[in-house]
């Protein structure tokens, strides 16, 4: 059952949003368009990556490729939905930084077979930081009611998820090492709960475009 | 289900379940405050456009005193005084004896005098509209269409099946309405090139239906009308008493304004 909610349901899930966002994809913003076409690579990625663990193949180097792709488009889409030219600015430059972090990472720190702690976590605190940015933006700002901004719910989303993870990304490799499989499965599964949160959370960032 | 003992998993487990406490939390407090500011932020827009209106209520109502003074002097000093002219002309035609050139003379001077009285009682009338405070609208009204159709250019037939929603108007939204009109009135006159209008008050229970008609040339049907100083007249005026409006896209097929409202329903100054 655990495994059938870790490696089949949670991936599972992106989905529910890959599916309801395109009725109203005339309504979309391009950070919504940008995160769409993310939501589209990642449910490529969890179909390879699924089928690589059922052929026992070590699933890791896509990780490392996942995380530098992953940022760009959080970074793309905070970069679409802010305002502040400043932050704009700082989030452009950390675009083109991180991936280069990533290669430097995957080079000389943890190779291709291990899974990328470092960067993961500072991936983690760095979209966090710009969801709670954008989610702490000045009132002045605010056009209508919190609920109508679909890129209020993006955030939520994505702050609950990459600030919920962050402790298992920065032990993941200490837990991979050192904990039972039981216990893996407790904090992985909690990931993959968090997954669903967070793709939950950006559909209803779809629907709330239509209104 | 083995034991889970390893030293590791319970602080990155609490640490998890801590900072998804966390980031609930500040959601939480987050949304509520951005809704409660949100509230003030309509509440304070409520209260500003609540003093615009008593500002332009107040400019309306200063405008009005002063077109009534204007009006009755008009009326009272400049209307006596031309009528004494034209009996003083008469006294002294009939106590001189005039050749066929004076008489002519005469006859010409004092039709200028009748002509200048007239349109001065008209514009009194126009300024300060006293059969609406003696009479009421609807007398107002046919008073009005009787200039109108004496100037001959326009036509203005009145249709009125509502006299009972139309007696509970109250003397603002009397004024109001009336001055609504007049601004139709005019516009058909300047720019629509029109022969016939038709004013109808029609009653839906306690809502008095208002249509105006002319025949002219119409709105153009542009997405967005120029709104010039009538048109934002018309608005202020209906604004005030809390009256809908609605023109009927018609270009080349005449002009057509609803106003709907509820009499007893207006605002008090």
């Amino acid at each position: 059952m655990n495994h059938i909610f870790l490696r089949v349901i949670a991936p599972a899930s992106i989905l529910i949003p890959l599916v309801v966002a395109p009725v109203t994809r005339k309504q979309w913003s391009p950070a919504l368009a940008a995160l769409f076409y993310f939501l589209l690579f990642s449910g490529v990625i969890n179909i390879v990556s699924t089928i690589m663990a059922a052929h026992k193949i070590n699933n890791l180097p896509l990780l490392h490729l996942y995380t530098a792709i992953e940022f760009c488009a959080f970074g793309s889409f905070y970069y679409l939905a802010a305002t502040a030219p400043l932050v704009k600015k700082g989030i452009g430059i950390l675009i083109i930084l991180f991936p280069i972090l990533c290669l430097l990472n995957t080079l000389f720190l943890q190779p291709l077979n291990q899974f990328n702690s470092n960067v993961r976590t500072l991936e983690a605190i760095l979209v966090a930081l710009m969801s709670l940015f954008y989610l702490g933006r000045p009132a002045a700002q605010e056009k209508g009611p919190w609920s109508r901004d679909p890129c209020n719910w993006v955030s939520t989303g994505v702050l609950l998820y990459f600030s919920g993870s962050l402790f298992l990304f920065s032990f993941a490799n200490v837990l991979i090492r050192e904990t039972s499989a039981a216990a893996k499965m407790v904090l992985w599964n909690l990931h993959g709960g968090l997954v669903i949160v967070m793709y939950l959370l950006m559909t209803k960032a779809y629907q709330v475009c239509k209104s | 289900m083995q034991v889970l003992n390893d030293h590791i998993f319970l602080p990155v487990l609490y640490g998890m379940a801590g900072v998804i406490l966390l980031v609930v939390s500040f959601i939480i407090i987050h949304v509520r405050n951005q809704n409660i500011l949100l509230k003030q932020k309509a509440a304070f827009k409520e209260v500003e456009l609540a003093h615009q209106k008593a500002l332009l209520h107040a400019i309306i109502q200063s405008q009005e005193t002063e077109q009534r003074r204007i009006g009755r002097d008009l009326h009272d000093d400049v209307g006596t005084a031309l009528s004494r002219l034209r009996m003083n002309m008469e006294r002294a035609a009939a106590e001189t004896q005039m050749d066929a050139v004076q008489l002519q003379l005469y006859a010409g001077s004092k039709q200028i005098i009748d002509k200048v009285m007239m349109d001065v009682r008209n514009i009194s009338h126009q300024l300060s509209p006293t059969v609406l405070n003696l009479y009421g609208f609807t007398e107002a009204l046919y008073d009005l269409a009787s200039i109108i159709n004496q100037a001959g250019q326009l036509t203005l037939s009145i249709s009125n099946e509502a006299e009972g929603l139309l007696s509970q108007l109250d003397p603002t939204a009397s004024l109001s309405l009336y001055r609504v009109i007049q601004e139709l009135l005019a516009n058909t006159q300047k720019h629509s090139r029109a022969t016939q209008a038709v004013l109808s008050f029609v009653p839906t229970g306690s809502l008095l239906q208002i249509h105006y008609f002319d025949n002219g040339q119409g709105m153009p049907a542009a997405a967005k009308p120029h709104r010039g100083m009538g048109l934002q007249n018309i608005e202020s005026r209906l604004g005030m008493i809390q009256a809908a409006y609605t023109i009927e896209p018609s270009e080349g097929k005449g002009f057509h304004m609803k106003i709907q409202l509820v009499p007893g329903n207006e605002p008090t100054p």
